[in-house]
């Protein structure tokens, strides 16, 4: 942890806004990443950023520097989110049983590829919402290994460490989800 | 290694979790096990269609979107938590760090007074003419400090600050009321009591004051010395009618402020009134394409070029 980042922990500690703010900055906008990706929509995303970084302002007196902040900071923000996704899993099964033709739309029109035939472009858009609903149905720490391995890029053991974890149950969490990604994806990978 | 070993490597080497050797390993064991080969053709499918499918990426504007939400919550957290005694041990646990320091000043002053009272010579006492009697109840003195305090030859002189408490009530679109707020924002020393000038300009229609507010508030946004107190003048600047002068204290700002915060939220006031019809200068443009250079936030540095593009 460099000196200056441990100036600004001591000083956001004793409740200084602009410290804390510039502290986070340099992490928010991955915690946002880590988020939007998780739970794939603006609201949900910015519902967590706010309630991640509201705890660790909270929390950040007991912040003892045993740790990297960067460390204490993600391991919060995995927590949260596989909080709110349990939370949100219970009370959108239905609407998702549904085939909310809306939430469909959203990741059907994900950007693609500009040179692309009609064709091409049919399949892309059938392969997102595939892979929506695949990942949409991986238990909630499996999905968070999935997105920070996947789509964050983190190492086995910097996820083991922010998941809380040992580095086996993250490689498990890691090859279930490509197995039940087998499944779903399967017409695609032929 | 056994073969289970093996067919969990093939996931593992897809991942670049393996080392060189472990990588040699898997590698002549593929050409001999079929099953792996075939895992691995699977999984490098699956891996490849996650790849080519364009993951889903949060754009600037949610980040601040998101920020600009949090710092509202923040505030209100600070609000709601802020605790007396907590605060009152805080103060003390930080004095408490400076106390060698704090031990030798508290001496120091102790031999000042103790040397005054030692070597003072007698000054005979000298009536004040009861027209200069502003030993009253609602005046305090303070800050008496002597010009001449030989007395041998009759005359003494001295000035002192005199304090009177003054309790005034009215509108707030008053001159009078607009003239104290603005004095407080720029002049008071305690930082919650300049934030609150500003806060009740903000509570009220912020274009019903006059130049004198608003001249206030820039020289807050430019030079106040708490973070959080420029801050809530930039933003209420924003509310004013944007004019020169108020991007003119943006543009200050974002160029001199140490703090990357401040910076920042420059370049949000600069952003948020870009559509106002006022174009900035060649000097400007020139000055902030050198801030893009220059400024260690990468964040900053974008939002400069988004600054450019707007204007």
């Amino acid at each position: 942890m460099s000196s200056e980042e441990k100036e600004l922990i001591i000083k956001a500690q004793t409740g200084n806004i602009p410290a804390f703010e510039e502290l986070i900055y340099k992490y928010d906008k991955h915690v946002l990443a880590i988020a939007y990706k998780y739970f794939r929509n603006n609201e949900d995303a910015k519902d967590i950023y706010q309630e991640v970084f509201v705890r660790v302002f909270k929390g950040l007196k007991n912040f003892r520097f045993q740790s990297e902040f960067s460390t204490w900071l993600y391991r919060i923000a995995v927590n949260v989110c596989i909080s709110q996704y349990r939370v949100n899993k219970k009370s959108t099964f239905a609407s998702f049983e549904q085939n909310d033709a809306d939430e469909y739309h959203e990741f059907s029109n994900q950007p693609v590829a500009n040179d692309l035939t009609p064709e091409e472009l049919l399949l892309a858009n059938e392969l997102n919402i595939a892979l929506e609903t695949a990942l949409g149905k991986l238990p909630a720490k499996q999905k968070m290994t999935f997105v920070l391995k996947h789509f964050e890029g983190f190492k086995i053991r910097e996820i083991a460490v922010m998941m809380n974890c040992k580095e086996g149950t993250v490689k498990k969490y890691l090859f279930d989800g490509i197995q039940k990604l087998k499944i779903h994806l399967y017409e695609f990978a032929k | 290694m056994n073969h289970k070993e093996f067919y969990e490597m093939v996931s593992l080497s897809l991942l670049n979790e393996l080392n060189e050797d472990e990588n040699k390993k898997l590698n002549e064991h593929l050409l001999k096990c079929c099953d792996c080969r075939i895992k691995m053709i699977k999984e490098k499918k699956i891996l490849l269609l996650m790849k080519n499918h364009k993951s889903l990426s949060s754009d600037n504007e949610l980040i601040k979107e998101a920020r600009n939400e949090l710092h509202g919550a923040l505030r209100s957290v600070r609000k709601n938590n802020y605790n007396p005694h907590s605060a009152l041990s805080n103060y003390f646990n930080n004095i408490l760090r400076f106390r060698i320091i704090l031990q030798g000043a508290a001496m120091l002053v102790i031999g000042l007074i103790a040397g005054y009272f030692i070597f003072k010579s007698d000054q005979p006492v000298v009536n004040i003419h009861a027209e200069y009697n502003v030993l009253n109840e609602e005046t305090a003195i303070r800050n008496i400090r002597f010009l001449d305090s030989d007395a041998r030859d009759g005359q003494i002189e001295f000035v002192y600050d005199a304090v009177k408490q003054v309790k005034l009530k009215g509108s707030v679109t008053d001159q009078n009321i607009q003239s104290v707020l603005a004095y407080s924002m720029l002049k008071e020393q305690n930082p919650g009591v300049r934030l609150n000038s500003i806060n009740l300009i903000n509570a009220y229609q912020p274009n019903k004051f006059d130049d004198e507010v608003k001249q206030a508030l820039i020289g807050v946004a430019k030079y106040d010395k708490t973070p959080g107190v420029k801050r809530e003048a930039l933003k209420l600047l924003r509310d004013f009618k944007y004019d020169k002068e108020i991007q003119d204290s943006f543009i200050y700002v974002l160029l001199n402020d140490t703090s990357a915060g401040m910076r920042i939220e420059a370049i949000n006031s600069l952003l948020e009134v870009s559509k106002n019809g006022i174009s900035l200068s060649a000097r400007e443009r020139s000055l902030l394409e050198n801030k893009i250079k220059y400024d260690e936030n990468k964040y900053v540095q974008y939002q400069i070029k988004s600054i450019l593009k707007e204007y």
